[in-house]
């Protein structure tokens, strides 16, 4: 149970650290800015700057940097061979020439910013998984949310939507492990390449996962109705997300970064 | 404290596909009581629940707190009914146990700070306090189901009522679960009705409700319940393990009364024993 | 033949940080026709060793035999589960069929039996779990009542007729009737198929009722291999274990705490009720 709850809502580490005790809403800012700066804007001194500050701000967390290899593994090809393609693909002064394919400065430096580009990007976001617990993720998007419900979109009903299916994505996720597994034990096999026997086979994981579905949510209704919730109602939170000093410090800083890097 | 009268309920009601659930049940319920409901599959027992708890209208008859009369179509009244389910994942909304304490509160719009205070004195009093900021995914079966109690009880209910609550749970999360309802009905005097289709279940409780069909065939004392061998064959109970073993010991005419736990089996056998040196 | 683990470690999320040690050096064997019981508490690793037997999941380091095959990422599972049938807690929770019957034969359809076969199989299984086949057979199983369900489960698997079945808490839940049920089908199902049982529980009485020998895990480690009555009878360390306290002997120890001079080393109720009859002739004579 444990360990599915780990690898399937992102990845977090509860540890104690600086980085994990920002206000959520203000990580999400300086994400969505270093991102954004990333892909507007590409020259080697930023990259440089930013692996640094990645590296940095890892070890502030305390995260091992193992973790971050760790989840590189699965793409790490997909990286090489995007980088190889545009080492010999890229116009040029050619370094050195095989036949049509043509090694040139230009290629060498799109592929190394292109691939540290992709890195820098996949290890900020995992960062900030790693960093959260999903439960102020969602909190953090739902208020950053908040201003459309001034257009009159159902924010509210939409954040209590996201938590809930965040509540429920574990448990349904562990479900359907245990009754694939119970399948596969009375024979089934999902790797057939009958088509006959596997559309049957899936049939016998997804009817049983809508029953217990609709029971879920019958169950989740009687709960909440218990509980006196009312589609649309008012309510009251426990824990209103404030800003405190660092959080300004920081989010000012990033929003810094963000326009410098724009105007480079 | 609650009165039930006549209270029919058919789901689909006046439709050519009306099923009668529910005929004519009457029943009057009492401050900090601790009822056992049981019945065979289909006997009514989760309707009936559902009626009490204000979820379903009853077709036809009564259900009256106190003085008011079907106050289940005004709302509020449903904070006087707490009730929990079998399958403890179902009943947790928020991420956090403490958060999902507040749920309920939230929905009432009380105010953050009256809201914090009880939902701090309901965790401490469930002994929940030290797993406040707690994942809620990552607690123990038995933790969950103290949870979902926790998460109602934190709208000072006067009845709870517990729909087959631990029979997913191992014996130890049944224990908890159930020292926590033994806690609120003596402490709180919150009454308790718990409906359950396990024999060594119903032994805390005081008064046993059988349900049949629809309709309630034995309302009394737990002691009598268990003597009636007739009764408890219609639902196939066996006798409760110790009381099993008491009958044994009484055909042998070692004791002469049917006991119910460890404690007074054994004391009454030693007793006798001292007794006859 | 059998079934022989040797080292067996299985680690979950192997080389993340936050990886669990599930089972941490367990070796134990199972001989050809024996009642095998995986006793512990919630946590203690149980489900994850079942899970070995027929190839679900795979050890991190160490091995295990199955019928002569060490079980391992690549070997033949499909033969490997046409020998090992298994049953997970809560098993009515898999079913899906559009009729008991099509339910039941999913397995056997799986596993490529004829569809003769299939048929005679399928009825034979919903006899022994209780059920009249004919009258049965054609209903809708998700319409069934819970006990009703778990028996057309256990019968999916029974169907297949595997000479080792590893059945999950397979009784946990139901009300003592159907239980004491359930129990008598197993027992009749390892002697018409001469199979092995593997059975996991956290009640020694229940694991007693149809096992002779297995052993007992606490947090993935090893705590004891052999005979569980000897166990249970020659210390109190199951107190620590986070099981079902056994009834009986929980009644002799405290009479003997109380002070009644009894013999405590019994676990089943005949057994209690012996020894307390003899205190009471003590006495007479």
């Amino acid at each position: 149970m444990f360990q599915n709850y780990k690898s399937l809502i992102g990845y977090f580490l509860p540890f104690n650290s600086v980085i994990h005790n920002l206000n959520p809403q203000v990580k999400l800012i300086c994400t969505v800015s270093l991102i954004s700066s990333l892909l507007i804007n590409y020259n080697l001194t930023l990259i440089l700057v930013y692996f640094l500050v990645l590296l940095l701000v890892y070890r502030i967390a305390k995260i091992p940097l193992s973790v971050l290899y760790n989840s590189f593994k699965p793409i790490i090809w997909i990286i090489i061979f995007s980088s190889i393609i545009h080492l010999f693909t890229t116009p040029g002064e050619p370094l050195l020439s095989m036949g049509f394919l043509n090694l040139t400065v230009q290629g060498i430096q799109k592929s190394f910013i292109l691939s540290s580009r992709m890195i820098l990007i996949i290890g900020f976001t995992m960062l900030i998984s790693l960093t959260t617990s999903p439960v102020n993720l969602v909190e953090a998007i739902s208020s950053l949310l908040k201003p459309f419900s001034w257009l009159g979109l159902p924010v509210n009903q939409f954040s209590l939507m996201l938590s809930l299916s965040l509540r429920f994505l574990p448990v349904i996720y562990e479900e359907a492990d245990r009754i694939k597994k119970s399948q596969l034990a009375r024979g089934a096999d999902f790797s057939s390449w009958k088509l006959k026997s596997r559309v049957n086979n899936v049939v016998s994981i997804i009817i049983p996962m809508i029953y217990s579905a609709i029971i879920r949510a019958d169950d989740l209704a009687i709960a909440m109705e218990i509980r006196g919730f009312k589609i649309g109602e008012k309510r009251t939170r426990l824990n209103e997300t404030r800003f405190n000093f660092i959080d300004l410090v920081i989010i000012i800083l990033s929003l810094i970064i963000f326009m410098v890097t724009f105007l480079l | 404290m609650l009165k039930i009268n006549d209270v029919y309920f058919n789901y689909h009601n006046d439709t050519p596909r009306e099923i009668q659930v529910l005929r004519g049940v009457s029943l009057s319920l009492g401050e900090g009581e601790f009822i056992s409901l049981v019945g065979n599959n289909g006997s009514g027992k989760s309707t009936l629940a559902k009626v009490v708890s204000g979820l379903l209208k009853p077709s036809r008859g009564t259900v009256t707190w106190s003085s008011e009369e079907n106050c289940c179509l005004k709302p509020g009244h449903r904070t006087r009914v707490g009730l929990i389910l079998q399958n403890p994942d179902n009943q947790i909304v928020s991420g956090t146990v403490e958060e999902d304490v507040a749920f309920g509160l939230e929905n009432l719009q009380t105010p953050p700070v009256e809201l914090k205070r009880k939902v701090e004195d309901t965790l401490r009093n469930l002994q929940l306090w030290d797993k406040k900021d707690h994942p809620t995914q990552l607690l123990s079966g038995g933790e969950k189901q103290k949870l979902a109690i926790a998460s109602v009880i934190v709208m000072e209910p006067e009845c709870l009522i517990l729909d087959e609550a631990t029979a997913l749970l191992d014996y130890r999360s049944k224990e908890q679960v159930l020292e926590t309802i033994k806690f609120l009905q003596k402490a709180k005097r919150v009454a308790i009705i718990q409906i359950t289709s396990s024999i060594d279940e119903i032994i805390p409780s005081e008064r046993v409700i059988l349900l049949n069909k629809g309709r309630i065939i034995y309302d009394g004392h737990i002691s009598s319940f268990l003597k009636d061998s007739e009764i408890m064959g219609l639902i196939g109970f066996d006798l409760p393990a110790y009381a099993a073993i008491s009958h044994e010991l009484i055909g042998m005419g070692i004791i002469n009364e049917i006991c119910y736990t460890r404690e007074e089996l054994t004391d009454k056998v030693l007793w006798e024993y001292q007794h006859r040196i | 033949m059998g079934i022989s683990a040797q080292n067996l470690t299985h680690i979950y999320n192997y080389g993340f940080p936050w990886e669990i040690k599930a089972l941490d050096n367990i070796s134990f064997s199972v001989e050809d026709g024996e009642g095998f019981a995986i006793l512990g508490g919630a946590g203690s690793g149980k489900s994850t060793l079942a899970q070995h037997v027929n190839g679900l999941l795979f050890p991190t380091t160490g091995e295990i035999i199955v019928n002569g095959t060490k079980v391992k990422p690549g070997v033949n599972l499909q033969e490997l589960r046409r020998a090992v049938g298994m049953v997970f807690q809560f098993p009515e929770t898999q079913l899906f069929g559009e009729t008991v019957f099509e339910d039941v034969a999913f397995g056997l359809r799986n596993l490529g039996f004829s569809e003769k076969i299939v048929e005679a199989q399928v009825m034979e299984a919903l006899h022994l779990v209780g059920f009249i086949p004919s009258a049965v057979r054609l209903r809708n199983p998700l319409l069934l009542s819970g006990g009703e369900k778990r028996k057309v489960a256990l019968a999916g698997v029974m169907a297949m007729k595997n000479s080792i079945l590893v059945l999950d808490e397979p009784i946990s839940g139901l009300d003592a009737r159907s239980k004491k049920e359930l129990l008598t089908v197993l027992k009749e199902y390892r002697k018409t198929n001469k199979a092995i049982i593997v059975y996991i529980t956290h009640s020694i009485e229940e694991a007693l009722s149809i096992c002779e020998r297995g052993i007992i895990l606490s947090k993935g480690k090893l705590l004891y291999q052999g005979d569980l009555q000897e166990y249970f009878i020659q210390n109190e360390n199951w107190k620590y274990l986070n099981i079902e306290p056994p009834v009986n002997r929980g009644i002799a120890l405290t009479l003997k705490e109380k002070g009644l001079k009894i013999n405590d080393r019994i676990i089943t109720r005949l057994e209690l009720i012996k020894e307390i009859e003899k205190c009471f002739k003590t006495i007479k004579a």
